[in-house]
């Protein structure tokens, strides 16, 4: 009876452990409840927008390249010399920027003669209360030449001049100067790496052995757009505040932030970001798993935007490697290809089936010269006998770091597909992003699954990079006299020529027809906000600038 | 001619006989420990420096921005050293871990040292706070389901740890933060260790917990109190399991063992039987806690992913996904001293509980 009574107390002594913990747990939990419904409460009120990012900003200085996160918040913090002209027709349920048409930005008049890009400045000040000059624009091309990474390729991009890219003619008036004529720089103007630096304020910073302060750059701004940083935690957390100096360009549409903070919170976990959203603790997210767009859809809170980006999932073939030096077999392919079934199996049909090299986003893209829209495996057997194929396994590369696990799904779904006509292949995954990049412009690989995308809304930006003859990038080896003819074409035709449309379409067209890639889907830009937040545009560079955003 | 040996050999002779045998033991043991804690951890960060140049990829790739040129990614090698012979650069990091400098952070250009510094608390937090609840549900339950074999309490003890330990860390991070923030609205949003707006405490010891307290400002350890309860009680609930498991494994051993017979024969009181059983089965407990610790610092990365904690675990999974070979290296140093430091605690403390580990 004793032994009894002594384990029922040992026993009531561990329930009673447990129920205090438990106990505890629910204290916690009572007065956490408050905390969450302020922390709805805030993100709705309007001062802050909260931005939950799957990836954090490694730096601040944007020559240390580091993620989208960290562009985007550049975007934010810097003027462009140019932007893309805000309209307010609705695409995709927002209102659309002009890929052709360009306002002020920094400069508040321009003019382009193909050859040089002069600009005569609008009055801005940085949150360092120091004027915009000519000077500011000078010592930024300085500091991208001389740091020779993101910002020097631009350049080069563009057709500036290196080795004279300005030229001074007042402190709000210069030129930059082209090498060549380039008619891609006036768009390029618009890209955040052009940014201009507040020089005073830089140089404040700046040492013998770092003119050009990088070390205090990494973990400071110093520009003269919207917002400012005011923290900065590295690869977690940076807030942004209004600049108090900051006016804008009324007269062509470009507002004054409405959001007095802006807070970025690095949130790597698709579903929690999801979470946060539909509860309402975060204002808006980027770049979510399209698996989630469906359970998103039953949020009442939130709206999903899909705007089209510059990039696509693309299936490459490197001419130079064989087997695939043969234009039928690259054809067969192409033809057994469901595109269909990727976007509905790989993409929740949320990514349409590309049947263009590029985005429709881009201007002068057309689908016309997709050789089997749709899966005709007749025909692929045809192109498989006149390529003599034996039967032999084809290895085709992939790698989830390049795209994501979609590269995957991609890859696997393909080789299901091409079993169906005949056609053996063998995946091989290349775990590392680096690796796979590096293997795929060196020719090591002969058919990969990769994502390619380009910054500037331009053709002659993005067919010149990814696809021009002597482009470093271009893993598919490809290129004649007239590809080469055509990226200068476009290079030196204005954006809405018809010369530039003809020199685009020809240059699709012998990618196309010769099956040298085969787009699978174009990527969406998703971005998913909260109902509590409103005016939001889709920017032609994909960057979105949150000075447009305001409380609904 | 043995009289002229050494001096300092004689010296250290002298002590070694001056010394009590009971500290030459001890200091014999630590010695041994010590020896095998610096191998273990040469070991480690060659094979992870080795691992990660040659499975790994080229960071200059990335740093290069979107659209690398050859010139480019060439002079970010040379000013990252990658451009040196690999044997070079072995021999370089491990002069520079001689003297202290873990390297710099090739995306963020600061000290990872410092970053390290910087993040561990965090993770330290909430691995402690893990740890803690996992030992008291484990312990508990344990204790409970071996007092009460065969009773409802024992079968329940037995599908929770099952349950557990079939479930992974993450998934379950996120069915707790779906139920008791999304659903219920219990628990604050899992965005990191402070809310937004709040601000931090002022640093003193880089603890949150600790510098709200002693900065006078404790809403702030509130605040991260409240926003580490779900990833600590996510931690907590997978790790009771193993624990639960062993005690209970364990607990019945004591409990049918001679001594324990012994004692309920002599007519001793059953709490204090209890507590005989209990103080044996400790020994295996104890052992596995070490194992826990080193698995709660593992297993705290994906669940600081679901919860966007940005502790050490974070920064592990930033640093090889970006191909950021000191952040890696770092990242393993700092994990693998960890681990080594808690067995070699583990294996003196188990000296200490079980004589016949001594005695062997």
């Amino acid at each position: 009876m004793l032994h009894v009574t002594r384990s029922r107390r040992v026993v009531s002594v561990a329930v009673l452990s447990i129920v205090v913990a438990g106990a505890g747990l629910l204290a916690v939990a009572a007065t956490a409840a408050p905390g969450t419904a302020r922390a709805r409460a805030r993100a709705s009120a309007g001062s802050t927008l909260v931005v939950v990012s799957p990836v954090g900003v490694p730096s601040l200085d944007g020559e240390n390249f580091g993620t989208s996160t960290q562009q985007e918040v550049l975007t934010n913090v810097g003027e462009p010399i140019l932007r893309f002209k805000p309209l307010t027709t609705k695409q995709h349920g927002a209102p659309i920027g002009s890929a052709t048409q360009f306002v002020g930005g920094a400069c508040k008049s321009y003019k382009f003669t193909g050859k040089a890009f002069t600009c005569n400045l609008g009055h801005f000040v940085s949150p360092y209360g120091n004027t915009l000059t000519s000077a500011d624009v000078k010592f930024t091309l300085d500091y991208l030449i001389a740091t020779k990474a993101n910002g020097l390729v631009g350049m080069t991009l563009s057709g500036i001049d290196v080795k004279h890219p300005i030229t001074i003619s007042s402190p709000t008036k210069f030129t930059i100067n082209l090498s060549q004529h380039n008619t891609t720089v006036v768009p390029a103007l618009t890209f955040w790496t052009f940014d201009p630096l507040d020089s005073k304020e830089v140089k404040k910073h700046a040492t013998a052995k770092d003119p050009f302060a990088r070390a205090w750059l990494a973990t400071h701004t110093a520009m003269f757009g919207p917002y400012q940083v005011t923290k900065f935690v590295p690869n977690q957390e940076v807030d942004l505040a209004k600049n108090p100096n900051y006016t804008g360009n009324p007269a062509a549409g470009i507002p004054t932030p409405t959001y007095d903070q802006v807070v970025y919170r690095a949130v790597p976990n698709d579903g929690t970001r999801a979470q946060l959203l539909c509860s309402g603790a975060a204002s808006l997210t980027k770049s979510i798993n399209v698996n989630l767009y469906q359970p998103l859809k039953s949020c009442k809170n939130v709206t999903t935007y899909n705007f089209p980006y510059i990039a696509e999932p693309t299936l490459y073939f490197n001419v130079k490697v064989k087997p695939f030096d043969n234009p039928n077999l690259r054809k067969a392919i192409a033809c057994a290809i469901n595109k269909q079934q990727i976007s509905q199996s790989v993409y929740s049909g949320q990514w349409p089936p590309a049947h263009s090299l590029a985005t429709p986003k881009l201007p002068s893209i057309t689908e016309k010269y997709d050789i089997c829209p749709t899966p005709d495996i007749a025909k692929s057997k045809q192109f498989l006998s006149a390529a003599g194929y034996n039967g032999e396994t084809l290895n085709l590369y992939y790698s989830v770091g390049n795209s994501g696990q979609d590269a995957q799904e991609n890859a696997t779904l393909i080789q299901s597909q091409l079993k169906e006509a005949g056609i053996n292949t063998s995946l091989q995954a290349v775990p590392d992003a680096s690796k796979f990049f590096e293997g795929a412009i060196t020719a090591q690989y002969g058919m990969f699954v990769f994502l390619w995308g380009a910054n500037v809304p331009t053709a002659a930006w993005a067919f010149g990079a990814w696809f021009g003859p002597t482009s470093f990038l271009n893993g598919t080896g490809y290129g004649t006299p007239q590809t080469a003819k055509d990226v200068l074409h476009l290079q030196t035709t204005s954006l809405t020529s018809r010369a530039q449309t003809a020199a685009s379409q020809d240059f699709q067209k012998q990618f196309m027809q010769n099956a040298v890639v085969v787009p699978l889907v174009y990527q969406q830009n998703t971005i998913i906000v909260n109902k509590s937040v409103c005016g939001l545009r889709s920017d032609p560079g994909d960057f979105p600038y949150w000075q447009f955003l305001r409380p609904c | 001619m043995a009289a002229v040996a050494p001096s300092g050999s004689t010296a250290t002779l002298s002590i070694h006989r001056l010394a009590p045998p009971w500290v030459r033991r001890w200091a014999r043991i630590i010695g041994r420990r010590l020896l095998f804690f610096l191998i273990t951890l040469w070991l480690v960060l060659t094979l992870t420096w080795l691992l990660t140049r040659v499975v790994g990829g080229n960071p200059a790739f990335k740093l290069a921005g979107p659209t690398p040129t050859p010139e480019v990614v060439h002079g970010i090698e040379v000013k990252l050293g990658l451009d040196k012979p690999l044997f070079t650069q072995y021999v370089d990091y491990l002069g520079n871990l001689a003297r202290g400098r873990l390297g710099t952070d090739y995306f963020t250009s600061q000290s990872v040292g410092q970053e390290v510094v910087d993040r561990a608390p965090a993770t330290l937090q909430l691995v402690a706070f893990g740890g803690l609840l996992a030992l008291l549900f484990g312990l508990v339950l344990g204790v409970l389901s071996a007092l009460r074999r065969g009773k409802p309490v024992d079968h329940a003890g037995r599908v929770v740890s099952v349950l557990a330990l079939a479930t992974p860390d993450f998934f379950l991070g996120l069915l707790l933060a779906y139920l008791l923030f999304y659903k219920l609205h219990v628990f604050p949003a899992p965005i990191g260790q402070l809310p937004v707006g709040t601000a931090p405490p002022t640093k003193i010891t880089s603890f949150y917990l600790l510098d709200g307290i002693l900065s006078g400002n404790p809403g702030a350890s509130w605040a991260f109190l409240k926003q580490m309860f779900l990833p600590a009680l996510t931690l907590g609930l997978i790790y009771m399991a193993p624990i639960l498991r062993l005690t209970r494994a364990s607990m019945l051993d004591s409990l049918a063992s001679d001594s324990v017979l012994y004692a309920q024969a002599c007519g001793l009181r059953r709490s204090l039987v209890v507590r005989y059983a209990l103080r044996q089965s400790m020994t295996l407990v104890v052992t596995f806690l070490g194992i826990l610790i080193a698995a709660l610092i593992g297993g705290d990365v994906l669940v600081e992913q679901v919860y966007s904690w940005g502790g050490l675990g974070q920064f592990g999974v930033e640093a090889v996904v970006n191909d950021n070979y000191p952040a890696i290296q770092a990242f393993v140093l700092i994990v693998g001293v960890l681990a080594l430091v808690v067995y070699t605690i583990v294996d003196i403390v188990y000296t200490l509980i079980d004589p016949r580990v001594r005695l062997s």
